[in-house]
């Protein structure tokens, strides 16, 4: 099945039978023509004069609009009684032409009086004559109306150059004789159009009575008269017609106007409509008030995350409750039409339906269900894939309530919804795809050592287009970590999947603990061998705890923004370099932060609006953030989106990435012992690991510590035979410990067999570390482990 | 530091059972290992079984543990067996994160291994 059209049928537009023509002959015109008959035939001074005179007006007037359908031939005829030829006693009826005009040389033709001669039988019928008594010369006296419009079987092809439809009028003259006035016509006339052509007959009728026909003498006052009251009886009933007819066809108009109104309202507001919520509630509101249905209900089919399709429903003029304890409606006789998307179905009483009432358990309505005779249903059909994607049922309690025109607006408002779900569904679908595509690219950040951060990622409200807008956290060795924001320029699965890339690859320099400007010259690198041309906004900041220091690069990217323990806010704009793709130079910059700093990252989301500079929502940002850095521990999450909702005023035009960094203010210290290369080296290591240890109050860590710690320098010493170095660093519970030696080797992890005599340093260092790596150094490497103490460190006295 | 003060290896011969008895005290690692070979000597190639009395072990490195290995598989090669007795706990923990208690002989002490070998 096809959907249906959103638009009413086009044929409800053209008036049938029943409504005026006004293409054909309109009343106005023949008005015109009736005038211009009686003007120019009250001036001659014979009857056939007058009849002369009469066809020049009618064919006149007629022809002088450009109006179709002209006329081609117009003759006007009168019977007289004659004695008959083959019985001197009797007499017969002979029709005369009169006058006739047609196309051409306009002057009588011999073929018009034949021509006529089929218009006299019609005539004859039409007044209710004895037909007899006419052929027979009897005196004749109509039954009825003395005059008639009709139509004429179309004559023959040799009796005239005729092409299109013949009409005849005519009546009775005073002496009791007939005229008949024929006009043939280039086109169609329809039929209302015929009787209009009464006005012309009535007209033509008085001119003609006027004179007198018989040549006895002058006209019957009586019958002049007579034919007056006529011509007015019938320009009334004329008028009348007409004006019932035009006020039936403005309401019809005005009625489909309506529909079309409505169809176009609702359409506009569905169409536009991507909620699925409230897209379907919407349209069967609208349904249910189209159809003038008691209540109305959509059936719509939904898939569910594992591909499972379901059916929700909305309701319209009814409370959910009055539903709520029926079954879904199953695929019964009534309902399968619409189910399967095939047909309306429009029932004056759906329980007279052969179709009702044949279903266990409840044959028909479920006790309680709402009253229904009058029924509706509409199926909702993809016009894309003609998938049935649901159904509008409609119920009224008296029978006979839903008209054609009903249908026509449900089926328009189904069309909609279709479309409308379609788009929603779609809309949907992609939304839905280019979020969980960001969100699989976001990282999850849950604890950063020594911090305490709260990252918000909120996308525009309009459009479905993911942006390529990030952030990250990184853990690095050493107790430091790593911040990062950024923006891919653009939107869409392209940007977000650049913006993929640039995040793992910041992440895989980051392991390899590159210093930020050299990391940035590294993405750029990797960014021009890519395809595309979007370039990438970054900032990348590595904080050092031991130092007190963040160290980064920003290619391009709006400044860091830092909240000092003491309540200063300051941007650090300088330097801030070209973006990546674009520049191609990148410096280390360094700030300090002393612990209980904030470092605050963001993207012009936040900042820039289409009626906001940057730099003055950066301004906004820095008066709104201090506050934030206040917030107590714990609370730093609901600052932050207290901090957003200042800057933004709820209103944002672009992704959001946010990124909140406060320093815990953690003890943090680090010791550290050159070492040599004799034996007793890995066992003086010892004694310095338990001694710091248990100064720093990590004594629990001591026998994990000293095992690490032995097996590092054990490796230092076997494989370089050079001095190292050992450092012990402690950030609140966490405990790392580093050898640096002068040997670019890096250690691994191996699975030795039972019985093999080696290669079990690495593995148990691996085992009693929480994570352990290697970095390079100039001169060598640094191989490190970190471990987590249980017992809360003791404060720095130092 | 003195490297004797890091370890020192008391070893004691049993004749019935024939067995040698080492008594390990202070810390096994890449710079005392070797202290324990020399001080065992010839004893596992003798094809008599060696005792390590590690109560005194407070210490033991991944490259002692592939000395005990060693030592391990070299009594067996003489038919001998190696018995390592009063493992103290971080000396365990490394044998066990290692899986090598499946392959060395762990008893709880000196007179347990005793009346294991005169069983």
């Amino acid at each position: 099945m096809t959907a249906p059209l959103p638009t009413p049928s086009a044929h409800r537009l053209i008036p049938g039978r029943d409504t005026p023509d006004p293409a054909s002959f309109p009343l106005a015109r023949l008005l015109a023509a009736a005038a211009r008959i009686r003007a120019e035939a009250a001036p001659a001074t014979s009857f056939d004069a007058a009849a002369h005179a009469v066809v020049d007006a009618i064919w006149t007037s007629l022809r002088e609009e450009a109006l179709a359908p002209v006329p081609l031939a117009v003759s006007l005829a009168t019977t007289r009684i004659a004695p008959s030829t083959e019985r001197p006693d009797a007499a017969t009826r002979q029709l005369t032409l009169a006058a006739s005009r047609r196309d051409g040389d306009g002057t009588a033709h011999p073929g018009d009086a034949l021509a006529a001669a089929p218009g006299l039988a019609s005539l004859v019928e039409a007044l209710g004559l004895d037909e007899s008594a006419v052929t027979a010369g009897h005196p004749l006296e109509p039954a009825g109306s003395r005059i008639a419009a009709f139509p004429v079987l179309a004559p023959a092809p040799e009796s005239g150059p005729v092409h299109g439809d013949t009409v005849g009028i005519g009546g009775m003259l005073a002496d009791g004789e007939l005229f008949l006035i024929v006009l043939a016509v280039d086109g169609t006339i329809a039929s209302g159009a015929i009787a209009r052509l009464k006005v012309v007959a009535a007209s033509a009728h008085s001119a003609l009575l006027r004179h007198d026909h018989s040549g006895a003498g002058r006209p019957v006052p009586g019958r002049f008269s007579d034919a007056h009251d006529e011509h007015l009886t019938v320009m009334e009933s004329m008028l009348d017609e007409q004006a019932t007819g035009f006020r039936r066809a403005i309401a019809d108009l005005r009625a489909e106007a309506d529909v079309v109104d409505t169809l176009q309202s609702v359409g506009t507001r569905l169409t536009a409509q991507l909620d699925l919520d409230m897209l379907v509630q919407d349209a069967t509101d609208a349904a249910t008030r189209a159809t003038g249905a008691q209540f109305g209900a959509f059936f719509y089919n939904l898939i569910d995350a594992y591909g499972e399709s379901y059916t929700l429903y909305t309701l319209s003029g009814a409370p959910r409750e009055a539903f709520e304890r029926f079954p879904m409606p199953r695929n019964t006789e009534v309902f399968a039409p619409t189910f399967n998307g095939e047909d309306i179905v429009r029932c004056g009483d759906i329980t007279a339906d052969p179709r009702y009432g044949r279903n266990a358990p409840y044959y028909g309505m479920p006790a309680g269900h709402l009253p229904v005779r009058s029924y509706l249903a509409v199926p909702v059909v993809s016009p894309t894939s003609g998938e049935v994607l649901g159904g509008f049922f409609f119920g009224h309690p008296t029978p006979d309530r839903f008209t054609a025109r009903h249908e026509d607006l449900a089926a328009g408002i189904a069309g909609y919804t279709a479309i409308s779900l379609d788009n929603a569904r779609l809309y949907q679908r992609q939304r839905m795809l280019a979020t969980e595509l960001q969100r699989s690219m976001l990282p999850d950040i849950r604890e950063v050592h020594g911090f305490e951060v709260a990252t918000r990622y909120l996308p525009a409200p309009t459009g479905a287009d993911v942006g390529g807008d990030w952030l990250d956290v990184i853990d690095l060795p050493g107790d430091r970590t790593a911040f990062v924001i950024g923006d891919v320029m653009g939107r869409g699965v392209g940007a977000a999947a650049v913006m993929g890339q640039v995040r793992t690859a910041i992440r895989a320099y980051a392991v390899m603990d590159l210093p930020p400007a050299q990391l940035m010259r590294q993405v750029d690198d990797l960014l021009r061998s890519m395809p595309g041309s979007e370039f990438v906004t970054c900032v990348y900041a590595v904080h050092h705890p031991v130092r007190g220091t963040i160290t980064y690069a920003n290619a391009g990217h709006l400044p860091p923004i830092v909240v000092t323990p003491d309540g200063r806010v300051e941007t650090r704009p300088e330097r801030l370099g070209m973006p990546l793709r674009i520049g191609d130079s990148f410096d280390d910059c360094e700030f300090p932060f002393p612990a209980g700093s904030t470092l605050v990252l963001y993207t012009d989301g936040l900042v820039e609006r289409r009626d906001r500079s940057a730099r003055d929502g950066i301004g906004h940002l820095a008066g709104a953030i201090g506050v934030a850095a206040r917030a107590e521990r714990g609370h730093v999450a609901e600052a932050c989106d207290a901090v957003i909702e200042t800057v933004t005023g709820g209103r944002f035009d672009d992704d959001i990435a946010f990124l909140f960094a406060r320093d815990l203010g953690d003890v943090r210290r680090s010791e550290e012992i050159a070492l040599g290369t004799e034996s007793t080296t890995a066992a003086l290591a010892r004694r310095f690991v338990t001694t710091i240890l248990t100064t720093w109050g990590a004594a629990d860590l001591i026998d994990r510590a000293i095992l690490i710690a032995t097996e590092l320098v054990t490796n230092a010493v076997r494989h370089t035979g050079a001095p190292s170095r050992l450092t012990l660093q402690q950030s609140g519970a966490r405990v790392t410990i580093a050898v640096a030696d002068q040997d670019h080797r890096t250690p691994h992890r191996m699975d030795p067999a039972l019985d093999d005599e080696r290669h079990r340093g690495m593995f148990l260092v691996d085992t009693y570390a929480q994570r352990w790596g290697t970095r390079p150094t100039p001169t060598g490497k640094i191989v490190w482990a970190e471990l987590t103490t249980a017992g809360a460190p003791v404060k720095d006295t130092a | 530091m003195d490297e004797a003060a890091l370890l020192s290896v008391d070893v004691t011969r049993s004749s019935a059972p024939r067995a040698v008895i080492a008594a390990v005290t202070g810390e096994l690692d890449f710079g005392t290992t070797s202290r324990l070979v020399s001080a065992l000597g010839d004893a596992p190639a003798e094809g008599c079984d060696v005792i390590l009395d590690l109560a005194g072990l407070t210490f033991c490195d991944s490259t002692a543990l592939g000395t005990l290995v060693a030592l391990h598989k070299r009594v067996a090669e003489h038919g001998g067996r190696l018995f390592l007795t009063a493992v103290g706990r971080p000396v365990l923990d490394a044998i066990t994160v290692t899986s090598l208690d499946r392959l060395l002989r762990i008893r709880p002490s000196v007179q347990a291994v005793n009346r294991e070998l005169a069983a």
